[in-house]
């Protein structure tokens, strides 16, 4: 750095004491140094004198206002207008912004198929397995475990190919457990919205773990009535026909149609002991492409054990007139007892027809299948989607979009919710601004 | 004067109307100077209320004048702003009349037209070190640019004005 260039702050004594030493040693050893320092000096005291000092005005004003004490808008009244504040903008922005994020989080689980969005929508579902048939819905209830056949094929895939989508309603027996009288549980699964192109069944493991067997103490009457689409009705006909007879059921009714365009449908009642009544199902569906399956469960238990016990009653009153009878003595005795012995068997006879009935459909359970030909037309295969890890950047891009549109939707939402109020906080705020100012300035 | 100081970050209103007393004037005339007698009051006292809220963070790393007449420039490009003007500290050196004129080694009206000739930010510099008497520290401090800044807008400052009072010296930068 040239002396010229510290020159001013030398002559302002701004430089360290090594460098003011140089330029000083410099200024001694150059007169046109010498001269600019002196005119430096000049120009700064000319400044000086021509300045003018202002008048100092107000002073007093000011010192009043330093003593005067502020008025404060107290701090509690500001946090309570502040929280105020807030909920009145989050009751009124809130609902708005839930239910964009709801929207958001019903578009995914659109956007999930099958057991992802069972999954997503009701969390995980018990798994039965052979080795914890007597899951936690059925632990409680002393229910007995998958019958080992079933649960073996069901953890191995080889059954159990269930549709996708599907809706669980009604009452779980498993977890509601049986009531006195007759109780009644239905799972209805309802496949496809009719006339969409159903799923591809996934084949799972946990396939069929909301159709346990019944327990043995109890008597329940399970029905069923499914709908399948199959490549070849007849085919599927026999097939259902032995799994029935395969766990020692038969086909009681089975019939064959065709529609005006020569499509076939065939219709098949299945009665299989009840023990199996699951495990026969999944096998049915595996046939083809269930679009709909309804299963329905009546617990009878009290109601055969109370005909039991009229049947008894009615034994015991039998007994009773069977003796009185072979001690009466006249004519009218015998005919007048004779009577109502007649009455008491003719309800005996079909109390025990009732309970028969009553142990008969518990014992075998009812299928009702119909076999629906496949369209010629082969319907287009869903895209099979893809693994979950190699959707990590979709799934991200979707959840940050959704993000940004619940975040818009909100901003905006404030936006209109402000214009709207901005009569009521447009002049609070002047008049708090207008205030503030007044205080201010004293 | 650091009791005082201590105090009057606490509330205490006598402690900080000796501050006001003490460095009213000083800040009265740094905000006269560049807003003129009327704004510059208010400024004066925009201020000292600003201050009094801000003297909690005052850490004594400068002295209590410089960091009001921080504040007290702060309020005065403010005050600028909304009264839409522009700080030209011609209020420091008004025009004068001819009959006030007398022979000097510098002739006045050349050194006023010099001096109105500099750039705001040298005419800054000048007047807070000349006339308002701070150093390149607390000029920096001030304004918050580097003291090496002043040094050099003082130096082309006055190399200016010496260019234009002189110009028939041949002047090496």
């Amino acid at each position: 750095m040239s002396v010229r260039e510290d020159l001013k702050a030398y002559v302002d004594g701004e430089l360290s004491p090594e460098r003011a030493e140089e330029v000083r040693l410099a200024v001694e050893a150059d007169t046109a140094l010498q001269q600019e320092v002196q005119f430096m000096k000049l120009l700064s005291d000319n400044i000086r004198e021509e300045a003018v000092e202002p008048e100092v005005i107000g002073a007093e004003k000011a010192l009043e206002l330093a003593r005067k004490p502020r008025r404060r808008f107290p701090l509690w009244l500001g946090y309570a207008a502040g929280g105020l504040a807030i909920i009145i903008f989050a009751s009124v922005i809130s609902p708005e912004f839930s239910q964009a994020k709801l929207a958001a989080k019903n578009s995914d689980l659109t956007a999930l198929a099958g057991p992802e969005r069972l999954k997503a929508t009701f969390g995980a579902p018990p798994v039965a397995t052979a080795s914890s048939g007597a899951s936690a819905g059925a632990g409680g209830f002393g229910r007995p475990a998958v019958p080992e056949h079933a649960a073996a094929k069901a953890a191995s895939g080889a059954v159990g190919e269930v549709p996708e989508a599907r809706d669980f309603s009604g009452t779980d027996p498993t977890l509601s457990g049986p009531q006195n009288g007759a109780d009644a549980y239905t799972m209805t699964r309802e496949n496809q919205v009719l006339g969409t192109n159903p799923s591809p069944p996934a084949k799972s493991p946990a396939a069929g773990k909301y159709l346990l067997p019944p327990p043995s103490n109890r008597k329940i009457i399970q029905n069923g009535d499914v709908e399948e689409v199959v490549p070849d009705v007849a085919i599927a006909q026999n097939q259902a026909a032995q799994i029935a007879a395969s766990v020692g059921g038969f086909a009681e009714n089975s019939s064959l149609s065709y529609s005006t365009q020569q499509i076939p449908t065939a219709a098949i009642t299945l009665r299989v002991p009840a023990q199996f009544f699951g495990n026969v199902l999944q096998r049915v569906e595996s046939l083809g492409k269930v679009t709909s399956n309804n299963v329905t469960g009546e617990d009878v238990t009290a109601q055969v054990a109370d005909t039991d016990a009229r049947v008894k009653e009615l034994g015991a009153e039998e007994d009773d007139y069977v003796t009185m009878l072979r001690g009466a003595r006249s004519i009218g005795q015998i005919l007048e007892i004779k009577d109502r012995l007649s009455q008491v068997r003719q309800d005996l006879d079909s109390l025990k027809s009732q309970e028969n009935a009553l142990k008969d459909q518990s014992t075998l359970s009812t299928l009702n299948i119909t076999f629906d030909q496949k369209p010629t037309t082969a319907p287009k295969p869903a895209p099979k989607p893809k693994p979950v890890e190699d959707r990590w950047a979709e799934d991200t891009f979707k959840s940050a979009s959704d993000g940004l549109t619940a975040a818009l939707h909100f901003l905006g939402r404030g936006v209109i919710v402000l214009f709207v109020y901005s009569p009521i906080w447009v002049p609070i705020a002047a008049i708090a601004w207008l205030v503030n100012r007044r205080v201010k300035r004293g | 004067m650091e009791a005082h100081i201590t105090r009057a970050s606490r509330g205490d209103r006598e402690a900080f109307a000796q501050i006001v007393a003490e460095h009213y004037a000083s800040v009265y005339r740094f905000c006269a100077r560049r807003l003129g007698p009327e704004l510059g009051q208010d400024a004066a006292q925009e201020t000292f209320l600003a201050a009094q809220k801000a003297l909690a963070r005052f850490d004594g790393s400068s002295t209590l004048l410089t960091f009001l007449l921080g504040v007290a420039h702060n309020q005065c490009r403010n005050l600028a702003r909304k009264n839409r003007m522009e700080i030209s500290f011609d209020e420091v050196w008004p025009d004068r009349s001819t009959e006030d004129v007398e022979r000097r080694t510098i002739d006045r009206h050349e050194l006023h037209r010099a001096l109105k000739s500099l750039s705001l930010e040298q005419r800054e510099a000048v007047v807070m070190h000349e006339i308002e008497g701070l150093t390149y520290d607390e000029i920096g401090a001030v304004l918050r640019v580097p003291s090496g800044t002043i040094k050099s807008r003082l130096h082309h400052a006055f190399l200016a004005l010496r260019q234009r009072l002189l110009p028939s010296e041949e002047l090496s930068a």
